[in-house]
């Protein structure tokens, strides 16, 4: 495979009639190597094409029928009704939506500002900086279902650490996620135990900018707020960017809080549009409306990525080409 | 990649795709189409697969029984019963279970135990099997069973009051009573209730005066006195109540079946579900599940049970369904009691397990077979439905077994409690159209109610409205099979 793969400038000099085998014994190599591409590639790729793709196309077609889990050989062709259904005559859909769009504003922008900070914290000299880091990061990796029922007894109104925080500092007491009020708020609070991802992302730009440009602004009198609003976060923005669209896709998508912790309720104060299409697809058995639902949810998350991309031009600066 | 440019992989990439997304619906098309029928494709050998998770069942006491019984099938008929155990307080996990496998083919051969409710579910979407056919081949007399329970595993309000369609066996009949923590009674210097269903006194304001003597704040005030701190309650006076149920005591019914119209709205359903929040919020005597969990350290999901066996709530709603686990390794002597009489009327529930065949599944006669070892022979019966799950049996003949079956291990209980609750208990979980949308559509309504953030007139008002067109909406587009 080495010599196969030696390239053709290496052996330019030699006489012109060494050129036929030396391309017959490439093309071979060059076979050889394709095929061994696609056995290694084989797994992956049947992978995301019959596990991925095909329920994807599926999910789509469905989306235009009233396959009913329970019932599918009575399956019938019902154009756009689905949709239809779902965009004028369900109200769960619009409820559903606004109270995904509340907690994803909320968490979002907390996860933004609060991420940028930790990755501030990290990006200085601290003694064991390491272990800090790995610290920050090791509740990303923890399943969710276990963080859902920590955070339950967190929030219990009575006995959790929340409330007894409120009474350290002399606050009145919150119901959390027994309160239609508090129940999203509570779940916002939550989602900054993931924080160490978008963390991580801030801190590999931070460490990449230049520390001659700080060098250079500090001998020109600007402080520590200047240096950060003049030097840092423009350069930040690219991560600022990337975790903005990756919280926009997650957070649309919350789930498993609701399902374990308050069940969409109370009063379906926490009912996630994701919570919504799964009772549709696994407690109704709608399978075809549910597939609308994931299509309508795909639909809205690729236009406001779009919005994002587009509005980026303005605020986003890369080293290379400034704002774009 | 050498050997390939960019465009040729994109070009290659896309021809796959497309083929191999087609992949689960070729497999789909191969796959086995049998609609069930009968044992036709039935391995002689297969285990029958027993679904345990959409109610009572799963406590690691009643498992014992349902094992030895099992084993006994096994040896008498040759043919092995497996069990699928999914234990889930609400039952959702287990829903969801038998959804997806009747989906992917592969569903369990029976629900064992399943409430009325369970059956209600699906019942519009043909999963159970008609066992009328099977019970007149085997030459099965339905008048072996009390009349409350086949005519609940009938279903009425949806075949009709004269089909003799019936959807599962009966395995266990619950009536419920009180149940009272006696040295809190007696700490509190309260009488305990009587022994006797429909004795003179023992009505809801009676219900309420004393748990509001109780209901205790962390400086030892109860309920009714001034300067009580309902902020800070350390012993509830009721608890384990499913405040809803206290309508049944003003007359409330669900659903008209001659009108097609829920009866939500209805005078004495608001008065009663208003009296029932008003317990929580108002009287602050009655601990949902929260306030259980304030009171019971480390209450895990099960915060009710939690609050009741660490002496934190006096009296209690007691299913007989519960008596395997609130009745067993209590620290305290307790007994019960009957449900006091409301402004209507004397009304107490009754819960109906019955087993279920699934109509997808290949093995119909085999789980049938089951069903008759496990249901209709006397002895086993009896033995499954008191040490299964701690229910009465609905043999007409086991009435009693009850408690021979259960007095040993309920010493000084009076479990004669629970059978003379038959004239007064009513099966609620009765079919009504798009059961499922309705009863999931309560919380945005009823939640209000329950935290005191709205009054329940106004609710019921708006939960009738929603769930009626739910209803209008399944007569549009279905109909009763009567």
């Amino acid at each position: 495979m080495s010599t196969a793969a030696a390239p053709a400038g290496t052996s330019a000099g030699t006489a012109a009639d060494d050129a036929p085998p030396r391309r017959r014994r490439r093309s071979r190599a060059s076979r050889r190597e394709a095929w061994a591409a696609y056995g290694f590639l084989s797994p992956w790729a049947i992978g995301f094409v019959g596990l991925t793709v095909g329920p994807i196309v599926a999910s789509l077609v469905l989306s235009f029928t009233d396959y009913n889990l329970l019932d599918a050989g009575d399956t019938s062709w019902v154009g756009t009704d689905n949709y239809r259904e779902a965009l004028t005559e369900d109200r769960l859909v619009l409820h559903s939506l606004k109270v995904t769009a509340y907690y994803a504003t909320l968490a979002v922008a907390l996860d933004l500002v609060v991420g940028l900070a930790v990755a501030l914290l990290l990006n200085t000299g601290l003694r064991a900086i390491g272990a800090i880091r790995t610290i920050y990061y090791l509740p990303a990796a923890v399943s969710g279902v276990a963080v859902s029922l920590l955070w339950l007894w967190i929030f219990q109104p009575s006995s959790g650490l929340a409330n007894a925080m409120l009474d350290l500092v002399g606050l009145p007491r919150i119901d959390w996620v027994y309160s239609t009020t508090w129940v999203i708020p509570a779940f916002v609070l939550m989602s900054l135990w993931g924080v160490g991802r978008s963390a991580f992302i801030y801190l590999a730009i931070l460490q990449r900018i230049p520390t001659n440009l700080y060098e250079a602004a500090a001998v020109d009198g600007a402080g520590p707020f200047t240096r950060f609003r003049r030097i840092t976060l423009p350069l930040v923005t690219p991560a600022i960017f990337l975790n903005l669209v990756l919280g926009i896709i997650s957070n649309f998508q919350t789930f498993t809080q609701a399902f374990v912790i308050s069940e969409g309720g109370p009063a379906n104060a926490s009912l996630f549009y994701t919570l919504y299409l799964y009772r549709n697809a696994f407690r109704y058995f709608r399978v075809g409306y549910a597939s609308a639902l994931a299509w309508i949810l795909f639909a809205l998350l690729l236009a406001l990525t779009l919005v994002a991309f587009r509005s980026s031009r303005r605020w986003v600066y890369y080293e290379a080409g400034g704002a774009r | 990649m050498p050997g390939m440019t960019r465009r040729q992989l994109l070009r290659r990439g896309l021809t796959l795709a497309p083929a191999m997304s087609m992949w689960p619906a070729l497999l789909a098309a191969c796959g086995d189409d049998d609609d069930g029928g009968g044992d036709a494709t039935d391995s002689q050998n297969a285990a029958l697969q027993i679904l345990v998770g959409f109610g009572t069942g799963n406590a690691p006491n009643q498992i014992p029984a349902q094992e030895e019984l099992a084993a006994a099938f096994e040896e008498a008929r040759g043919r092995a019963i497996a069990f699928r155990r999914i234990p889930d307080v609400d039952g959702q996990e287990a829903q969801r279970q038998l959804g997806v496998s009747i989906a992917a083919g592969n569903p369990a051969d029976i629900i064992l135990p399943t409430g009325v409710f369970g059956i209600s579910l699906y019942l519009d979407q043909d999963v159970w099997l008609d066992l009328a056919p099977y019970l007149a081949d085997a030459d099965i007399d339905l008048g072996l069973f009390a009349e409350a329970a086949t005519a609940a595993a009938k279903v009425p309000n949806y075949f009709g009051p004269d089909s003799d369609v019936i959807v599962g066996i009966p395995a266990g009949l619950f009536t419920h009573t009180i149940a009272y923590n006696k040295e809190l009674l007696a700490a509190a210097g309260v009488d305990e209730p009587p022994h006797q269903w429909d004795a003179a006194g023992w009505d809801y304001g009676r219900l309420l005066e004393i748990t509001k003597a109780l209901t205790l704040d962390s400086s030892g005030r109860n309920a009714a006195d001034a300067g009580f701190d309902p902020g800070d309650i350390v012993q509830f006076g009721l608890g384990h109540w499913d405040t809803g149920l206290m309508a049944l005591g003003y007359g409330a019914q669900k659903y008209d079946p001659e009108t097609r119209r829920l009866l939500l709205d209805s005078d004495e359903n608001i008065e009663g579900t208003q009296f029932g929040a008003d317990l929580v919020n108002v009287h602050h005597v009655l601990a949902n599940d929260q306030l259980a969990a304030g009171v019971a350290a480390g209450a895990g999901d099960q915060p009710q049970l939690a609050a009741w066996k660490s002496g934190k709530l006096a009296i209690i709603d007691m299913c007989g369904c519960d008596l395997l686990s609130y009745g067993v390794d209590n620290d305290f002597e307790w007994d019960v009691a009957p449900w006091p009489k409301g402004p209507a009327k004397l009304v107490s529930t009754l819960n109906l397990d019955v087993g279920a065949v699934v109509a997808a599944s290949d093995k119909r006669d085999a789980a049938f077979e089951a069903l008759e070892f496990l249901l209709v022979e006397p002895a086993n019966a009896r033995k499954l439905a008191t040490k299964g799950y701690g229910a009465m049996s609905p043999l007409r003949s086991e009435e009693g077994a009850f408690l021979t079956e259960l007095e040993s291990e309920f010493p000084g209980i009076d479990l004669q409690l629970f059978l003379d609750a038959f004239p007064f208990s009513v099966n609620q979980e009765g079919w009504f159209p798009a059961f499922t949308q309705v009863n999931d559509a309560g919380g945005e309504f009823l939640d209000p109610i329950a935290l005191g953030d709205a009054p329940a007139a106004d609710q019921l008002r708006e939960y009738q409205r929603a769930a009626q067109n739910l209803v209008d909406r399944w007569f549009e587009e279905n109909e009763l099979p009567s």
